[in-house]
């Protein structure tokens, strides 16, 4: 566990509190509801661009997406190719209707088309898939952050929750605009400034290719994988298709980034904004797994540990497992040696064989990493460690006949069962290898700028969170069922207090959050349950003008419960329920609808 | 608030350039990777 040096704790506090300040400052005072749902409609597009990268990018965009890039390269960049293509749709039919109907939500616009009741589930849905994102958004870096520095977790879980309730129910959704431009700064500043040190940590002979070369030999710029796998997570297929409907369900449907681009100045600004964002998502997502790949080469040079959750290392240390742990880490130190030649030798010469030769030896690594978890998975776990061993009995009582299907079977769950290891949340340490990176070789000063930009990323993903959460709770829940007219001064005063309140749960959320088995999973997976639905309820708003209310309400709650099984069976990838669940709710939707128009003829 | 016909959408060239760029982007994605 490490601890802050003054100067990084002065950067740290003094870059958030300025925000916060000036935020709160800035934006103080604001009297409409137009004034402080939709930021009086004074945005600029460059403005919006940032606000919308700055609510996507979370501190867990930081800290998971560079420690994927490590462990499995570049691979995850093709999540986004969906996204320039949403932007365009958004930018064509969205963005028109809604600033044609003046709504102050998403939502709004289906009662509209629709009636009340299909306006009022969608906002629903949207209050539960947002509500508990808010409180993992917050959870997320926490519970890094206090495992890493021993931080008190409920007390940072507070911290970051409250210094976003301060500007956000001051200035609302202007405050979070206002906010979001500064922790983009911080952001971009930060990362670039972690690059350039990396680069200058590695070797001063091995060049920047040199160094492209070394990760690609280890398989780590394998960016695009064009097979049609439905297994394979991230390929270009499921980018630009599942991509495309999630990008359109979350920046088409998604009041939290809805809110950021109904702020603009006018359709043009709206527009360029999402434009903006289309053509720089892709490119900063590249460049942020590049900042983890660049991670992965420095520790080609210098030891890594086995596991980079050193408490974990530290329980399975002082465990009945310690000797073998420690013969592991004495094969990896002998791996790692072998390594840092080949790859001295690699910078120095183009030589395929060496290439293979580390393609070789990072396989092997990943197993020594495997087994470190399968170790510390032991020592913490004692009901895995006894199943696994009885799973061994009964392979080993089956060796006579290694040909049969039940030793394979047998071998098979077994093999299963060892891989289970590497998913508990304190063996799985992919989230935790840039943050240990940054706070061992990154100078003083700087690691409290990277904490900055972590923070920073929590905290603004949290604000147009909440924003969104109180203003749907406002608008379409509160507001639409007043028995009388409310004057702008009460809407303002309501929206505030819900600004609050759904802050407190995020916070409440957060404090009582579980780690799952990756973070930025996690958050899509709860995407992806609900994202589809409500696209295809969008869709079928804009492009099926046949469909009516009663048909679209009853063909949404059947698909969200389908999907909701399909989810927890596992019938296929989650980025794949997106489009899943819009599909389904279109099909049903019309079936609903066709069926109607048939007994009601068969009536007439 | 009412929904009267919708205007026609004009197709502007920003559309076409951030769909080229993502195409420029994959291109170049796949160069890298052939290169290393």
């Amino acid at each position: 566990m490490q601890t802050l040096n003054w100067i990084d704790w002065v950067v740290l506090i003094v870059t958030l509190l300025t925000i916060v300040g000036y935020g709160t400052w800035k934006t103080r005072g604001r009297k409409s509801a137009q004034d402080y749902i939709k930021g009086g409609n004074t945005t600029k597009w460059w403005t919006i661009g940032l606000s919308v990268m700055a609510t996507q990018a979370s501190a867990i965009t930081f800290l998971s997406t560079t420690g994927q890039a490590f462990s499995d390269g570049m691979g995850f960049v093709q999540f986004y190719f969906g996204l320039p293509i949403a932007m365009v749709i958004i930018c064509l039919v969205f963005i028109p209707l809604y600033h044609r109907l003046k709504v102050y939500t998403a939502y709004e616009f289906l009662e509209n088309r629709f009636d009340l009741k299909t306006r009022s589930l969608t906002a629903i849905l949207f209050l539960i898939q947002r509500g508990l994102a808010a409180g993992i958004t917050i959870f997320a870096p926490a519970i890094i952050l206090s495992v890493v520095l021993g931080w008190n977790i409920t007390y940072l879980n507070i911290a970051i929750g409250v210094l976003v309730i301060i500007y956000t129910v001051s200035g609302g959704t202007k405050a979070v605009t206002v906010t979001q431009k500064q922790q983009m700064f911080v952001i971009f500043a930060g990362m670039l400034a972690a690059l350039f040190i990396i680069l200058n940590l590695i070797p001063d002979d091995v060049s920047f290719t040199k160094a492209l070369d070394i990760a690609g030999a280890s398989g780590r710029m394998e960016v695009l994988d064009f097979s049609f796998d439905l297994e394979n997570r991230y390929t270009v297929w499921s980018g630009l298709i599942g991509g495309t409907f999630l990008a359109l369900a979350y920046f088409g449907t998604d009041q939290s980034q809805v809110q950021r681009y109904l702020s603009g100045k006018s359709m043009k600004e709206m527009q360029m904004g999402m434009i903006f964002n289309g053509l720089l998502k892709v490119p900063m997502q590249f460049f942020i797994l590049l900042v983890g790949v660049m991670v992965f080469v420095f520790y080609q040079f210098n030891p890594a540990p086995l596991n980079f959750i050193d408490a974990s290392t530290k329980k399975v240390l002082a465990s009945e497992y310690s000797q073998q742990y420690q013969n592991l880490q004495g094969k990896q130190n002998n791996l790692f040696n072998e390594k840092k030649a080949l790859s001295i030798q690699l910078s120095k010469n183009d030589d395929d064989k060496l290439r293979q030769d580390l393609f070789v030896l990072d396989s092997i690594e990943k197993t020594h990493r495997l087994e470190s978890k399968y170790l510390i998975k032991r020592a913490i776990d004692t009901a895995y460690a006894s199943k696994y061993d009885k799973l061994n009995t009964e392979l080993l009582a089956l060796e006579n006949n290694k040909n049969s299907d039940a030793y394979k079977e047998k071998k098979e769950e077994l093999n299963t069962w060892y891989k289970e290891s590497a998913k508990d949340t304190q063996t799985n340490d992919r989230d935790y290898m840039f943050i240990t990176f940054i706070l061992k070789y990154l100078p003083k000063g700087l690691i409290g700028l990277l904490l900055a930009v972590i923070l920073s990323a929590a905290m603004s993903s949290t604000a147009s969170e909440i924003n969104a959460l109180a203003t749907i709770t406002s608008i379409d829940l509160y507001g639409r069922n007043l028995k009388e007219k409310k004057d702008e001064k009460h809407m303002v005063k309501a929206t505030k207090m819900f600004t609050l309140l759904w802050g407190i749960m995020a916070i409440i959320i957060a404090c009582f959050a579980n780690l799952a088995e990756n973070l930025i999973q996690l958050v899509n997976i709860i995407g992806s349950i609900f994202y589809g639905n409500v696209l295809g309820i969008f869709l079928l708003a804009f492009f099926f003008k046949f469909i009516k209310a009663n048909a679209v309400f009853a063909a949404a709650l059947i698909t969200q419960i389908i999907v909701i099984i399909g989810w927890w069976f596992d019938w296929m990838p989650y980025l794949w329920l997106n489009l899943f669940g819009c599909i389904l709710v279109i099909l049903i939707a019309i079936l609903i609808q066709f069926s109607q128009k048939n007994n009601d003829r068969i009536s007439a | 608030m009412t929904e009267d016909k919708p205007e026609k959408q004009p197709w502007l060239k920003l559309y076409s350039i951030v769909l080229i760029a993502n195409a420029i982007y994959i291109l170049a994605f796949y160069l890298i990777m052939k290169a290393f």
